[in-house]
């Protein structure tokens, strides 16, 4: 289960093929999933990536506790063009970001460089692309650092600059790289599984049942919303008004009612 | 055991450096300039990072012997701690790193000379021997096969008879100590809970039996070992889990050994128990009830008060008053 993020279509193609991922959206920015698997074609640039990321986060919250990971081409002044690499370091203005890396992964690792403009200086050793940076920036303001990755394929250097590029080759390059990919996304699935574990079903419902007996405050909200789920943590049960043992005349009741019930809990650490 | 080693520019050629990486031959290394880059990040999940963390190797400058909070201490004036380690192998779900830092990767200092020539402009400063205490922001023994600095350190401490040395542990890595003669200031520390109570929060910690079978170890070296009873966890049975626990402990470890014993509740600092009740919401210990002052949440006070009061009583039963230190303010010095 991974948001996969290319700039370009012809980057996209081999990802749906294999992920069997159908479209759902097609503007602002494209979008394909398989139900577990999704895609976003940002477009090229800075700006578009930003903008589409920030985007399909705002039109889906719940994708934040996915892996996101920015797939594409890169120029390098001498690694050999098809060669896949995991991004080590992003170089930014004010020095550098360093992708959390915290499964196993076996893909040899570069510095990235972001321009704004098509490159064929090849100058120093670093990888270069359009879009990394901003897709790192913007997804790690939402997204665990530990889940926001770049990989990256060689598709021109000093021997075969960006001037002969052919166009045609981009599904190629991904293509041949897309095992290597799928077991980097599924390494990083699995590290997702140890994010703090997400609301429990049924809450936001239960709390409107709440709210439509009684008249909570913003904060009451929350701490009722609190309440429940250390009710929830300790008998994996959501404690329902029907549930309050006697009937409370106001919010700030019903709050220290339940604030009892988990005191009356049995306390059993084994 | 550790995939990825982020090395400090400014370090890259230390010898230590260059030993950890030999250690570690397969490990992708990657160069920063500052440790702060990786280790201070927004936006980390320390849970996520536990998983796998990676080895931060950093020149610690500045603030590397610090003053104990108050109520610290095993009986000395003067008491300082230092931190050669952030972060710790272990994942107590009680322990107040996971609060204080964003990120679970470990971060190991090696100018190590620096910390020990601080701890002598320090000592020379005080009138009285000074105790500085390892393994506050990490555990003193659980990486040493990584770091060697207790053994460094321990050579150190053998010529500066004024200054104590506490090394505060759950690892059962003793090796450097059987090593090396018994020193008259340096106290081995070993942090134990009542099995139930281990099992269901120190998670990858050994055993309590591993814990107390290496102190019997070192003991039975000649070393001196402190007892850490802290923190001290409240169950509806507390008094049945604790009563067992001190027996088997007092039962096994040899008396004349024991250089002090104290004892601690369970108690955070309000924004690091927020912190930890966001990573693990449905933990009971977090979910469960606690009562908040100005400094702390812990348990509410009735428990706190009984819990303690009955480890107080054991532990004056078992080895008398005078080793007996109650640590009941200070909420960091879990280990
Ligand atoms: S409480 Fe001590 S042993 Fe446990 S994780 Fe924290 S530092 Fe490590």
């Amino acid at each position: 289960m991974t948001v996969y993020v290319v700039a370009l279509p012809a980057e996209a193609r081999p990802i749906i093929d294999a992920l069997k991922l159908k479209r759902k959206i097609d503007k602002p920015w494209s979008t394909y999933s398989n139900g577990d698997d999704h895609l976003l074609v940002t477009g090229i640039g800075q700006l578009n990536a930003a903008a589409a990321c920030g985007w399909l986060i705002g039109h889906a919250p719940s994708l934040a506790r996915l892996p996101w990971l920015n797939i594409g081409i890169a120029g390098h002044a001498s690694h050999a063009l098809g060669e896949l690499f995991w991004v080590e370091k992003l170089q930014g203005v004010r020095g550098g970001y360093y992708p959390a890396l915290h499964c196993t992964n076996a893909l040899p690792g570069a510095v990235l460089k972001t321009v704004d403009e098509p490159c064929s200086l090849y100058v120093d050793e670093k990888l270069v692309d359009m879009e990394g940076l901003a897709f790192y920036l913007t997804c790690s303001r939402f997204v665990p650092l530990e889940l926001v990755h770049l990989l990256k394929v060689v598709s021109d250097n000093r021997e075969n600059p960006l001037e002969s590029f052919d166009k045609k080759s981009v599904p190629g390059l991904i293509q041949n790289n897309i095992d290597k990919i799928i077991s980097f996304s599924t390494a990083l699935t699995q590290l997702a599984d140890s994010l703090p574990e997400p609301t429990p079903v049924g809450l936001e419902e239960c709390i409107l049942e709440y709210s439509s007996r009684w008249r909570f405050s913003h904060s009451q909200t929350q701490q009722l919303y609190k309440l429940l789920n250390r009710y929830y943590a300790l008998t994996q049960l959501l404690l329902s008004p029907n549930d309050l043992e006697t009937k409370a005349r106001d919010a700030k009741q019903v709050l220290s009612m339940l604030e009892v019930e988990i005191e009356k809990l049995p306390v059993v650490l084994r | 055991m550790i995939d990825t080693i982020y090395i400090e520019e400014a370090v890259q050629q230390h010898p230590r450096t260059l030993k950890v990486l030999e250690r570690f031959p397969k490990a992708r290394r990657i160069v920063c300039e500052r440790y702060g880059e990786i280790f201070n990040r927004a936006q980390q999940s320390f849970r996520v990072q536990k998983q796998k963390p990676a080895l931060v190797l950093a020149h610690k400058s500045g603030n590397r012997v610090l003053p104990a909070p108050a109520d610290y201490g095993i009986g000395g004036q003067h008491n300082f701690y230092f931190s050669h380690l952030y972060n710790c192998l272990y994942d107590c779900r009680y322990c107040f790193l996971q609060g204080m830092y964003r990120s679970a990767n470990y971060v190991m200092f090696v100018n190590y000379e620096d910390f020990f020539d601080d701890i002598k402009e320090q000592q020379d400063k005080l009138d009285a021997p000074g105790w500085y205490f390892s393994g506050y922001d990490c555990d003193s023994l659980a990486l040493e096969p990584v770091t060697h600095f207790v053994s460094e350190a321990l050579q150190w401490f053998a010529h500066q008879p004024q200054a104590n040395l506490e090394l505060r542990t759950k690892s059962t890595q003793i090796r450097s100590l059987l090593k090396l003669e018994p020193l008259d200031n340096v106290v081995v520390a070993c942090s134990l809970s009542p099995d139930p109570i281990a099992r269901s929060l120190e998670h990858d910690a050994p055993s309590l039996d591993r814990r107390i079978a290496a102190l019997e170890k070192v003991a039975e070296a000649g070393w001196r070992i402190g007892l850490r009873f802290d923190p001290l966890i409240w169950c509806d049975d507390y008094k049945e889990v604790y009563a067992k626990f001190f027996d088997d402990v007092f039962s096994r470890l040899p008396q004349a050994s024991i250089h002090s014993v104290s004892t601690g509740s369970f108690r955070l600092p309000p924004e690091f128990q927020q912190k930890l009740a966001k990573l693990y919401p449905r933990d009971a210990l977090l979910a469960g009830p606690l009562a908040r002052n100005d400094r702390w949440v812990g348990f509410p006070v009735e428990r706190e008060q009984a819990l303690l009061q009955f480890a107080q009583d054991q532990v004056v039963g078992a080895v008398g008053q005078d080793r007996f230190f109650p640590c009941q303010f200070s909420a960091e010095n879990v280990s």
